[in-house]
């Protein structure tokens, strides 16, 4: 496969909010590395940093210090228009609340991000539907407006649309957190499937069922990144001493 | 974002809003329906006016000599001898006189003209013909009457009176015609005890007045001169052959003035053209305000789509695609709003020109004939430019908010 051999790179980034009420360090030196084909989940806590880790792993949000490369592209050397371009073209979404154009019809959420990269419509069409083929989605449902499906659906319409521009990286927030739990692991066996199929996912949960589909689970607590083997040893040192996980992890 | 793609996000945005986007346009439909009908009834009313005063009228010169008592018939065809630019001169004399069928006593106004005159200002022949050159230099005891004065005499416009006579003074005049008018201005349509009708002017010259002076002539221009050159020249050549004075200097007896018409034709479009700028600028601030109410309903529905907003730009919409969208958005609503104001606005200069049609043009020009609205395509044309113009401006604000919006806050918008 053509390409670095990490599809994202992060190296020591920041990303601290200024608000009337002061400064929020959201994010504190965060590296990481994710190669080609993997299938890592980011698992932490309300409040952790996870969404704002996302929305820089996303290109929707830019780090207040340090470096995040997609496909070995720094994103802080791109301007609004050139990180909209980068996202058209290399990311695929997938949200909680699915995030699908309720008028629209499946067929058209699917083909949308296909609009902003100039694809010829005919082409759209081929492609959505083998989006569409990929998740399952019964053939039928194609024309039918978006908030006539289920949750489960339209989670699957919106894999489809993160699948249909052929993405270097799926990046997707809670993808189950507005589901039942049967449909949820219907959901994550569809992400397994992908990733067999060679896709890099980025999957951000606070639920450990979630995370564990993935090849390898990182955690974040107050903007940190923690391996699997840290948070277990940080886990074990505070239950031993009754402190406080936080307070120790200052210690790590 | 091609085109294609454009046209369509816009207008599933627009259709998913209908009840909405139709009472927002109203502003708009007002407006444009407003400057539509007001153009087609004032262009009405510029045609009525410059059809009182035939089509010839710009070429048409008024020349008045005062203190002159010896210009007889040779002076005014030597006057047309001697001014290239002047095709024909009509000398003209008018007389009041009581005229009398059988019974009947009215008021007759009579004037004497040349046959020309149907020409120069466009009087139509309803019944019989007019005067042929034998009967002007003969001074024949013919008469041609209005159609006002026909039913003022015989009860009504239509009444078949070529070969009846009339008595003016002692002498019978035969009619041999019945015209639309026989003067710009006339007040028979008004006045029941009243008639009025052209003679011969040497019949009215040497049968009614008895006065062989003309002191009021009019003049017809050729098509291609410039009127004003001609009533300067005119006048110069009047002044220069009969010794006139300048009617500035003081006491002054013997004077000529030339008045070219084109001056009065150009009066009515100046005072038409002021009107129309009145109802224009009228119309201009019930499009200002239903463009206004374009801006609130954009800006609302910005703030209703900014998840979706949000969603686009991580989908990879740039601010330029975002933009470009609000505005079509705004400007298909104002073009929506102005083709239904230019349907109404014809719709409704032809349905008031139909109730007040008739009633207007008798209080502007004194004709009979109702005033007919103008479909101008330039002031649709128009309409069509400042929906889109109004669209732009007023639908450019919102979609900059739209496009300036962090896709992060948007996507978290609750």
């Amino acid at each position: 496969m053509a390409g670095p051999k990490y599809v994202l790179e992060v190296e020591n980034v920041h990303r601290i909010y200024e608000s009337a009420a002061g400064y929020t360090h959201a994010i504190r030196g965060v590296t990481l590395r994710v190669p080609r084909g993997e299938f890592l989940c980011i698992m932490g806590p309300s409040g952790s940093g996870k969404s704002t880790l996302m929305n820089i792993l996303g290109g929707l949000d830019r780090p207040t210090a340090g470096v995040y490369k997609l496909e070995g592209v720094s994103t802080s050397e791109l301007d609004d228009d050139e990180l909209a371009e980068l996202r058209a073209r290399r990311l695929g979404f997938v949200f909680q609340r699915y995030n699908l154009l309720p008028r629209a019809t499946v067929l058209r959420n699917v083909m949308m991000p296909l609009i902003y990269t100039n694809v010829p419509v005919a082409e759209r069409e081929l492609r959505a539907y083998k989006a569409l083929r990929v998740v399952g989605l019964p053939e039928e449902y194609y024309d039918h407006r978006s908030n006539e499906l289920s949750g489960g659906q339209m989670q699957r319409v919106a894999i489809a649309r993160a699948l249909v521009n052929d993405p270097a990286l799926i990046l997707a927030d809670e993808p189950t957190g507005a589901l039942d739990s049967a449909t949820s692991e219907l959901v994550m066996e569809l992400f397994a499937k992908l990733s067999e199929q060679g896709k890099t996912i980025v999957v951000i949960t606070h639920d450990p069922d979630t995370s564990s589909w993935g090849d390898r689970t990182v955690h974040i607590r107050d903007g940190r990144l923690f391996t699997e083997e840290e948070e277990r040893a940080l886990i074990e040192a505070a239950m031993r001493s009754g402190a406080d996980i936080n307070a120790r992890r200052g210690h790590t | 974002m091609r085109p294609g793609d454009l046209a369509q996000e816009t207008w599933s945005a627009l259709s998913a809003n209908k009840g909405r986007s139709a009472l927002t346009i109203l502003g708009i439909v007002i407006g444009i329906g407003a400057v539509i009908t007001m153009t087609s009834i004032i262009g009405g009313i510029s045609n009525s006016m410059a059809g009182m005063f035939g089509a010839n009228a710009a070429r048409v010169l008024t020349i008045n000599l005062h203190g002159i008592s010896n210009f007889t018939l040779d002076d005014v065809a030597e006057l047309a001898k001697n001014i290239p630019d002047v095709e024909y001169t009509m000398p003209k004399a008018q007389i009041q006189h009581e005229a009398t069928y059988e019974k009947t006593k009215v008021q007759a106004t009579i004037h004497g003209e040349v046959n020309k005159v149907f020409e120069a200002h466009g009087y139509k022949l309803l019944q019989g013909s007019g005067f042929t050159e034998e009967d002007e230099k003969r001074g024949s005891r013919e008469i041609i009457l209005d159609q006002y004065s026909v039913r003022n005499l015989f009860g009504n416009t239509d009444a078949a009176v070529v070969g009846k006579s009339l008595k003016i003074g002692n002498d019978e005049y035969m009619i041999i015609g019945v015209a639309d008018k026989v003067n710009t201005f006339s007040m028979t349509q008004y006045d029941s005890q009243s008639i009025e009708g052209i003679v011969p002017i040497t019949t009215a010259i040497t049968r009614l007045t008895g006065n062989p002076n003309i002191t009021s002539i009019e003049a017809m221009t050729s098509a291609t001169s410039d009127a004003d050159a001609v009533a300067a020249q005119t006048k110069e050549y009047l002044s220069r052959r009969y010794k006139l004075q300048d009617s500035k200097e003081e006491g002054a007896t013997r004077t000529v003035s030339v008045e070219s018409n084109k001056q009065l034709m150009q009066q009515v479009t100046s005072m038409t053209s002021s009107f129309q700028a009145i109802m224009v600028t009228v119309s201009g601030i019930s499009l200002l305000v239903g463009g206004i109410g374009i801006m609130n309903m954009m800006l609302t529905n910005v703030t209703e789509r900014i998840r979706e907003i949000g969603l686009r730009k991580a989908l990879g919409a740039k601010r330029f695609d975002i933009t470009s969208q609000f505005i079509l958005e705004s400007i298909c609503l104002c073009l929506t709003g102005g083709f239904i104001g230019v349907v109404l606005g014809l719709l409704g200069s032809f349905a008031l020109c139909g109730i007040v049609g008739a009633g207007l043009a008798a209080a502007v020009t004194g004709s009979a004939d109702p005033v007919l609205p103008v479909i101008d395509p330039g002031a649709i044309l128009n309409a069509v430019l400042t929906c889109v113009i109004t669209g732009l401006i007023f639908g450019w604000y919102p979609a900059r908010r739209a496009a300036k919006l962090d896709p992060v806050e948007s996507l978290n918008h609750q």
